[in-house]
């Protein structure tokens, strides 16, 4: 019975929903509030990303005629789901997690889903912004799922597995991924940007262009759902991260303080790119991604691979 | 004189008829001109003199006759007139000759009910489609505003119809509510995938008809009134008007006026160039340079509220000179801000010059040559960035402009990123122009005494408004009220090449190219 109570508390509680929720608000205030600083202006108060999670919840949900009610309610549930899923299988601090050899590929499967499923979205809530959005959506998925999986099996590859919690463990020993692979982690924040469809790679929900892409036909609930599930997912990615390039974190108290500065650190660079570039066009996206990312990222794994990693 | 030469070669061209002509206020040459000469005219203006820049075609009622003035640039304001029957208001379109009539004929078509035949695409311009109240500015017609569009309340404008049909052609409507574009302009896009194939362009969603409106208020009022015609240029379009009415009634106007007009003038331009960089940034997602450049025009805005008292409607020109002044002290603080000004705006242009993500989203986008601008008779920054040296700041002097030292900006890329260039440069030129009217002040009244009653006559006059030529045409016949007020506004000339730039671009370039052009639709609307 108590060993039940304990996996809910661990699914509902921390690291799971809750835990992941709070720091999710917390990440979306920092990031507020940093780039606001960085553009000259202030940003909001820290309870903000909280009360507009609470006001997007009590307002009325409508969907245009001819939407597909079931699917567009189903999608942002589904891209939660998915990305909570994820989390259980990226280690926070060092916690005990329920790894198993290649969970590092189902954690990057069930992380794009929230792609398909703003594809899907895009599909389902007939409007013209929403398919154009739902398409480049698709076409950033091409573009970025690449880099992104070859730089994280470079360091899979480097510690000689493929689950999280033991690439982690192993850093300790060696060194952390960072120092020997500069080259994949630089692939991995900047694909992560394209995955989280964070500035400058915000193409599929460009408002001065499209609207909000996938997400102009929701409201009330099911948009709370959306950005929920956007934070998490960046908070998660940075978690995966941090496990996979900095070292992960032990459960000393220390070294907790260490994960969340590893976290916030990367959190913060994200950021602090979101206000620095222009956003880019999707072709010019794809061409960063097959012409740069993707070639520097192959580098890295030779490069791993020749100095005998694993 | 050029306007001598051109007339005596139409003398020739036209022989048998009566071409006559006199030179007006303000250097205009008037050129009266028979009906069936006018197409000959024009084209003889471009073949042999190489004129091409029509500013506007004035359309104005005259009794029995409708009569159309079209206004060239030649250098110097040339006017050709000519008259058509109430009855028969029929005439050959230019615009085969001169795309950039087209608007200009279509605006004309549905205030005075002219028929311009062969125009190739015939719409209204600004009136609703099922507006049944007549030509608004024929003077004896019933009152338009009284009539109205009846069918409005039952059936909505033509709303495009939206077809989501996967892979095939869609319409993408932009506007008029949208957050590409602050302001009510409908644009239909015709996409393939990313790709846009076609376009149609909808305005008038703001059109407030002010030009009758002049008609029924007398001139001070109507100051005041052709000031709300823009929110961002404001003052210029004051003092222009202001700049004809005195010419009508052949006012001279202190010198501290004219350099306390011409101050406002290159502040407003500093301010409507910032706003405008800001807008284009955001397009482009680079929202940084929006805030940094919109923070940074703050302080620009404050030394105009100082000035006249207003952050958007200054009333600071009025008929006879200037409602504010200057003194030693306040100069020198206006200084001091202007210098603080320079230094952000100078780590503005370093951070744009050198940031590549700006200039990809802004190079090779929404290319005109100089051969579409000359075809559009496109204005100012526009006009410049494709190499077109022209601003009337320097070949037509108005206000203080004569005494100052100015260096006219052009780039020749023609595509948005040297649009951005020649704006980012025009914005420290009049810096270096508010330095020099500054401190070359001269001392004096600010304002002369105006009588109320204009003697009756007419002028055109121009000006450098921000985005480019402003032209006002104003007809007195003697009472307090003017007989005819005519705006052209320098975004009119840039939509007409709109569809040009948006031709197989992708639909993410479509802001970028918006934002670049610097439409403000209230000014085109009127």
């Amino acid at each position: 019975m108590s060993g039940v109570l304990w996996a809910l508390f661990r699914l509902l509680v921390f690291p799971g929903f809750v835990f992941l929720a709070c720091c999710a608000l917390a990440f979306q205030w920092v990031d507020r509030r940093v780039s606001a600083r960085l553009q000259g202006r202030f940003g909001p108060p820290w309870f903000q990303p909280l009360a507009d999670l609470i006001k997007l919840l009590a307002k009325e949900d409508t969907l245009p005629v001819g939407a597909d009610e079931l699917v567009c309610t189903v999608l942002p549930i589904a891209s939660l789901a998915a990305v909570l899923s994820a989390a259980t299988y990226v280690p926070v601090a060092g916690q005990e997690v329920p790894s198993f050899e290649g969970d590092l590929i189902v954690v990057v499967f069930l992380l794009s889903i929230p792609t398909l499923a703003y594809f899907l979205a895009g599909w389902f809530s007939v409007s013209i912004y929403s398919v154009v959005g739902g398409n480049r959506s698709l076409l950033q998925y091409f573009a970025y799922e690449v880099p992104f999986l070859m730089a994280l099996g470079g360091a899979a590859v480097l510690n000689g597995s493929w689950s999280i919690a033991q690439i982690a463990a192993r850093q300790s020993q060696t060194a952390w991924g960072l120092l020997l692979q500069p080259l994949g982690f630089l692939v991995a924040v900047i694909a992560l940007i394209g995955k989280l469809k964070r500035p400058p790679f915000d193409i599929p929900k460009a408002k001065t262009e499209i609207s909000a892409g996938p997400l102009t036909e929701f409201s009330g609930r099911k948009l709370a759902l959306w950005y929920l599930t956007r934070d998490i997912e960046a908070v998660v990615g940075a978690f995966l991260l941090v496990d996979l390039f900095l070292g992960g974190g032990g459960v000393a108290l220390w070294s907790v303080v260490a994960f969340g500065a590893k976290a916030l650190f990367l959190l913060l660079a994200l950021s602090v790119a979101s206000v620095l570039y222009a956003r880019l066009r999707i072709d010019q996206l794809v061409n960063l991604g097959w012409k740069v990312l993707a070639p520097a990222a192959l580098l890295q794994l030779l490069v791993t691979v020749w100095m005998g990693g694993g | 004189m050029k306007s001598e030469a051109i007339v005596a070669a139409l003398r020739q061209a036209c022989p048998g008829v009566n071409v006559t002509s006199r030179s007006g206020l303000l250097g205009e040459t008037f050129v009266v001109l028979p009906l069936q000469c006018l197409r000959h005219a024009v084209r003889l203006l471009f073949e042999q003199f190489g004129v091409r820049h029509l500013s506007t075609i004035t359309a104005q009622d005259v009794g029995d006759n409708i009569e159309l003035l079209y206004h060239f640039w030649a250098g110097e304001g040339l006017t050709l007139r000519t008259m058509l029957p109430k009855s028969e208001a029929h005439i050959d379109t230019i615009t085969d000759l001169v795309t950039g009539a087209s608007f200009y004929e279509r605006e004309a078509a549905e205030m005075l009910g002219v028929v311009f035949d062969g125009h190739p695409d015939p719409r209204p311009l600004l009136l609703p489609e099922d507006w049944t109240g007549g030509a608004p500015l024929r003077s004896n017609e019933t009152d338009p505003t009284a009539a109205g569009p009846t069918h409005l309340e039952q059936q909505a404008i033509s709303e495009p119809e939206v077809q989501v049909t996967p892979g095939e052609r869609m319409i993408i409507p932009i506007g008029p509510q949208h957050p590409l574009l602050k302001e009510p302009l409908s644009y239909l896009l015709t996409v393939e995938g990313e790709r846009v194939v076609d376009s149609s362009l909808r305005i008038g969603y703001v059109h407030r008809g002010i030009e009758r409106l002049c008609q029924q208020r007398n001139y001070v009022q109507n100051t005041y009134l052709l000031e709300r015609i823009c929110g961002i240029c404001s003052h210029i379009h004051t003092t222009t008007y202001c700049q004809g009415v005195e010419a009508l009634l052949g006012l001279q106007v202190p010198p501290r006026a004219h350099y306390l007009r011409a101050l406002m003038c290159e502040l407003e331009r500093i301010h409507s160039h910032l706003l405008v960089l800001g807008v284009l940034a955001e397009n482009i997602g680079f929202t940084t340079i929006f805030m940094y450049a919109w923070r940074d025009r703050e302080i620009v805005l404050d030394i105009m509220e100082e000035l006249s008292g207003g952050r958007v409607s200054h009333a600071a020109t009025v008929i006879g000179g200037v409602q504010f002044d200057l003194d030693q002290q306040h100069a020198r603080s206006i200084l001091t801000r202007l210098d603080d000004f320079e230094k952000q705006m100078e780590t503005l242009r370093n951070v744009i010059y050198h940031e590549r993500s700006f200039q990809m989203r802004t190079r090779d986008l929404g290319y005109l040559s100089m051969e579409q601008v000359q075809d559009y008779c496109v204005v100012g920054p526009m006009a410049r960035a494709s190499g077109v040296d022209v601003d009337l700041r320097r070949d037509a002097p108005y206000a203080a402009y004569r005494d100052l030292h100015l260096r006219v900006v052009t780039a020749h890329g023609g595509d948005v990123w040297a649009r951005t260039q020649v704006r980012v440069e025009e914005v420290f030129e009049s810096l270096h122009l508010c330095r020099q009217l500054v401190e070359q002040m001269p001392g004096g009244a600010v304002t002369v005494r105006a009588p109320r009653r204009v003697p009756a006559g007419e002028v055109v006059s121009r000006t450098e408004a921000p985005r480019g030529e402003l032209i006002y045409y104003i007809r007195s016949d003697g009472s307090d009220k003017p007989a005819r007020v005519k705006v052209r506004t320098p975004t009119i000339t840039s939509l007409m090449s709109l569809f040009d730039q948006l031709r197989d671009i992708s639909i993410a370039d479509v802001p970028a190219v918006i934002g670049g052009m610097d439409l403000c639709i209230a000014c085109a609307d009127r």
